[in-house]
This record gives structure tokens, C-alpha cells and sequence, in this order.
């Protein structure tokens, strides 16, 4: 028992320097693509999303990289709003066991707000007044996922992800800033060429 | 979906608690056999501690306590046994906002905007405004449970009602998407009465808890109600437990949603208040108590085992195992209790049922029904 133990531990603290040691091909390229679930407008049913990101690998060295991103993605509530999120960031990377890697990032985006009905505030006269049913904004995000290889190549790499990401859709009532993000949980797929 | 998967498999784990033996009642009236055997008939379903009922019916009231008000302890529930009566707090709730309204000379069709802060967005779809009657109707379209509920609340609710006050709850409205226009369809909403209760506080610059005391529970002598852990007599409380028999902490308070579930009360206040609905007394909360009880919209919802509409806090009733007899009704839960008040006006009788666990099950719905028609004879 003592000995499958050490074992383990051997296999632990050595795998990292297995990946450490590979020479690594520097994919410029990343496409990734997603699944979403956001808890938005209610606390227990998940809005539906798709997410896409476009990585520029601007920096490998060894297990270490960073590169720029861009997004596109959208978040639906049924009869209430969909939104479309764009986005502009950074991700920072670590493979710490061979086909292990986390990532996380900050984003900065460009939230488009369509709701599926007009909303009206009051004028200055104290008449309903209709503003349409287009809201736009710009939130930070923050991203943690989990990849792992499943197919390595020369020139390709796949990978299945798993993702939570903090999206700052809301406001709060006060602007404080650190309020007003909601959860999102991803399941997706990523390709580096 | 993971987090919901997560959510699915706990709400799945069921733990079959049976009560005790252990009974006060004294088996001497027809109603006292009659109960006796309606509970025995159901009691391995109930998944439950104990359980306090209280009838009243011919002008008689009865009391019946079934199992322990804690597990093990060997004490049966009385009718001075302390419960969270959870959502039923929101036909108080009701009550207090139309009496509110009454004073000012309003309808209950006013706007809410003007009694919320005025930096939040006008509540709207589609131009249709909020009002009184769409909070209280159920017909708002504002979430269930409001958006921004902090993360304690899903480990432990009892903490995350601590956290969550006013200024979280005027977030939740300056983000609140409608799902519907208003008084088009039904969506119940806690939101919609803890908002209500914010309103009283904003209007009369008290603590919901303070208000409610005034306009409700001293006019009607309700002495053991109350929205506050400890003006309650501490000696004399169940503890509560959750589905799975874990005891659950208390929810002492809900905060910014204290209007839609934070009283506690027993058997013996329940009781009364169902008789102050039955007989309308005459005093500053006539008015408010008759209001209450109208039909106020014609959207009929049906359920496996009954169908209601709405009133002002109050469901209008109709059990699908007593036929034709209507009722008023409400329920409630928190995270250890479970409680259910119904009024049989044109008997003039009415049923109490306070649980020490959470949940619902078939059995208690079966216990409800048999209980239901007892009371309509």
C-alpha cells in the first residue's frame, strides 16, 4: 500500500516534467467553440448559449503561453431578451500535466441587448415614451477552463474543454463594479493549427 | 447544466421519515376518530418529523398534534408550537398593501413606480406599467425568486437571506426583464411580494416585521405571530428539517423578501386568523380582509390535484378530490417547514396543517384532501 502510494506521488510530481520536457510546436492558431449555460434572468433555470473564440498565440515558451483573443457569442432567454457578446481579451495558459492545460482570461466586451418586446420609460412631460427594445453596453469578463487534449499532431490539436466564466450583464443598483456578473458553465471544443 | 444536474440529484434524494407514534389526541369527538384515521391512513407518506393540524368546523376548534416537534425528543407538537409559515406571509403581505392603499384613497390598480426609488427603470412591458394588483395577482412577469440571489443562499439559504437586503433587491428590479405582459398569464413570484414588502417599509419608514404587527396582527389579536425569531416564545418551537430529514437552520429572517415568507406563527394564531376571515371583524382592516378575498383575475391554473385563481394573496381553491366546494388557500414552505391554510367560507370552517419537514408528497396531498373534505361536511 505504502509502496503504490510513493508511487503515486512519483507520478504526480514527475508527470508535469514529462509534458515540461516535450518539445512543443508553436500553433499560432486557436478556434474554439461552445456550449453555454448562463443563469441570467432567473436563479435556477440557465439561459442558452453559444460561444466562438478566435486566439492569436502571441507567446509559448515551454508549458507557458499567452495569447489575444477574440469572441463572438450569444445568451437566450425565451420570450424575454437575446444577447449578442463580443469580445476583445487576453488568455494565459499552463499545461501542468501532459494533456492537461487551464487557461484563464479577461475580456473586455460589447453587449447587445434584444429584447422580445419594446420597453417605454417616462419623458419629461410624465408620458410613457417608447425606447425600443435595443439595449447596449460594454461589461468585462473573466473566464477559468480546463482542457485536455484529444488528438496531438504536428500541426493540430484538439482538445475538449470546460469552462466557468464570470460576464458582467447586469447592473447593479448602486454601479458597484464588482456586482452584477452572472455564471456561465461551458462545455466545448478547441482547435489549435 | 452541470449545476442543474447537481440540483436534480439532491432534490431526488429522498429520505422516507415516518413519524412517531406519539399523538395528543384525545379520540373523544367523531372528529377526533375521524382525523385519527385519515392521518394513520397516510402517515408513512407524509415524510415528516411532526405535524400540528388544527380544524375548525361547527363553531368548534380542534387540535391535533402527530409525531415530535424534534426528532427523538419525545414532544408532541401543541397548537402553541412555533412553525415557519412561510408564503403564507404574502396573504399578510396583501392584506397590509391594500389596507396601505385604502388610507391613501387608492386602488390597487396604482402604479408601484412612485414607491420605489425613482433612479429604477419604469417596470414595463410592452408600455403596460406595474401595478399593485399585478404583484399581487401573480400576473407580474417578474421572476420567481429574484436574479442575483448571493451564492451562500444555495449552500445555505438561511445565510443567503442575511446577505440579501434592500439594495440587492432594487438591482434585481433595475435588471428585471418582464417575462410576460402584465395580467396576461400567471408566474408566481416571490420577487413580486418581496418587493411589496419593501414598498411597506419604504411607506412607513418602518422594519416589514414592525408593519406588519400594526396593521395586521393587533387588529386581529394574532399575539403569536410574528416576523421575529425572538419575540416568539423560543421554548416552544419545532426545529425544522429538510426533504432528506437534515436538520435545516431557521430562516429568522428573509430580508429585502420578508413579505413574501418570513412569519412564524402556531396552529392556535393560524386559526384565528382563518376565523377573522370567516367572520369579517369590524374594525380599521374590514375593508382590506373583504378586498383580499376577491377574485381578481380570470386565469385558471390547474394542477394535479387542484385548480386556483387568484385573489389578492389569497388562491381561490378548488381540490379535485372535493368537489364543488371552494376554498381559500395558501401555503407555504422554508427550508425545514411546510404549511397549509384553507378557509371553507359558505361552511364556515377551516383547515391548518403545519409540517416540520419540507417538501410536498402525494401523502400530504391525499392527508389535504381527505382533511379537506372532512371539514365540508
Amino acid at each position: 500500500m505504502k509502496l503504490a502510494l510513493f508511487r503515486l506521488q512519483l507520478l504526480v510530481i514527475f508527470l508535469p516534467l514529462v509534458g515540461w520536457s516535450q518539445s512543443r510546436t508553436m500553433l499560432k492558431h486557436q478556434i474554439s467553440v461552445s456550449y453555454d449555460d448562463t443563469l441570467l434572468n432567473h436563479p435556477l433555470l440557465f439561459s442558452k448559449g453559444l460561444n466562438t473564440r478566435y486566439h492569436r498565440t502571441l507567446i509559448q515558451k515551454k508549458l507557458h503561453s499567452l495569447s489575444a483573443l477574440s469572441s463572438f457569442g450569444f445568451v437566450s432567454t425565451p420570450n424575454i431578451d437575446n444577447r449578442l457578446i463580443i469580445g476583445l481579451g487576453a488568455e494565459y495558459s499552463l499545461y501542468f500535466l501532459k494533456r492537461l492545460s487551464l487557461a484563464s482570461g479577461l475580456q473586455s466586451n460589447y453587449v447587445l441587448t434584444i429584447l422580445d418586446y419594446d420597453i417605454f420609460e417616462y419623458n419629461a412631460d410624465g408620458n410613457l415614451e417608447k425606447k425600443g427594445n435595443l439595449i447596449h453596453k460594454f461589461s468585462p469578463s473573466m473566464h477559468l477552463t480546463l482542457l485536455a487534449d484529444i488528438l496531438r499532431r504536428d500541426k493540430i490539436n484538439l482538445a475538449l474543454f470546460l469552462e466557468t466564466r464570470l460576464t458582467r450583464l447586469n447592473e447593479s443598483y448602486k454601479r458597484k463594479f464588482l456586482e452584477g456578473y452572472v455564471p456561465t458553465i461551458s462545455i466545448g471544443l478547441k482547435s489549435k493549427f | 447544466m452541470l449545476l442543474f444536474t447537481l440540483f436534480v440529484l439532491s432534490a431526488c434524494e429522498k429520505a422516507v421519515i415516518i413519524p412517531s407514534d406519539l399523538s395528543n389526541n384525545p379520540l373523544l369527538t367523531i372528529t377526533d376518530i375521524e382525523v385519527d384515521k385519515i392521518f394513520k391512513s397516510h402517515k408513512a407518506g407524509l415524510n415528516t418529523v411532526g405535524v400540528s393540524i388544527g380544524i375548525f368546523k361547527d363553531g368548534q376548534t380542534y387540535f391535533y398534534g402527530y409525531g415530535e416537534t424534534a426528532k427523538g425528543n419525545g414532544v408532541i407538537p401543541n397548537p402553541n408550537t412555533y412553525f415557519e409559515i412561510g408564503s403564507i406571509t404574502k396573504v399578510y403581505t396583501a392584506i397590509a398593501i391594500v389596507k396601505m392603499l385604502e388610507g391613501e384613497g387608492k386602488s390597487i390598480e396604482t402604479p408601484i413606480k412612485s414607491y420605489l426609488p425613482a433612479d429604477l427603470p419604469t417596470l414595463n412591458r410592452n408600455g403596460v406599467e406595474l401595478t399593485f394588483k399585478h404583484l399581487l395577482t401573480h400576473t407580474s412577469g417578474l421572476p420567481y425568486m429574484p436574479n442575483n440571489l448571493p451564492l451562500s443562499f444555495y449552500t445555505n439559504a438561511a445565510n443567503g437571506w442575511r446577505e440579501y437586503d434592500n439594495q440587492k433587491l432594487y438591482s434585481s428590479l433595475k435588471n428585471a426583464r418582464l417575462a410576460f405582459t402584465p395580467f396576461t398569464d400567471f408566474a408566481y413570484s416571490n420577487t413580486a411580494f418581496g418587493t411589496l414588502g419593501v414598498i411597506l417599509e419604504r411607506k412607513y419608514g418602518k422594519d416589514y416585521g414592525e408593519i406588519i404587527e400594526e396593521l395586521v396582527l393587533q387588529p386581529l389579536n394574532l399575539q403569536n405571530t410574528s416576523a421575529y425569531f425572538e419575540k416568539t416564545n423560543t421554548t416552544n418551537w419545532s426545529k425544522g428539517y429538510n426533504t432528506s430529514g437534515k436538520e435545516n437552520d431557521y430562516w429568522k429572517t428573509l430580508n429585502a423578501l420578508d413579505g413574501a415568507g418570513v412569519l412564524k406563527s402556531n396552529t392556535n394564531d393560524m386559526l384565528l386568523f382563518a376565523r377573522s376571515n370567516i367572520n369579517i371583524p369590524n374594525n380599521s382592516l374590514t375593508d382590506a380582509l373583504l378586498i383580499a378575498q376577491i377574485i381578481n383575475t380570470n386565469i385558471v391554473r390547474d394542477s394535479e390535484y387542484a385548480r386556483t385563481v387568484n385573489c389578492l394573496g389569497w388562491f381561490s381553491y378548488q381540490n379535485k378530490g372535493v368537489p364543488n366546494k371552494t376554498f381559500l388557500f395558501h401555503n407555504g414552505g422554508t427550508g425545514g417547514f411546510n404549511s397549509d391554510l384553507l378557509i371553507n367560507k359558505d361552511k364556515q370552517s377551516a383547515l391548518v396543517i403545519l409540517f416540520n419537514t419540507d417538501g410536498n408528497t402525494d401523502s400530504r396531498q391525499l392527508l389535504l384532501r381527505d382533511l379537506l373534505m372532512l371539514i365540508s361536511q
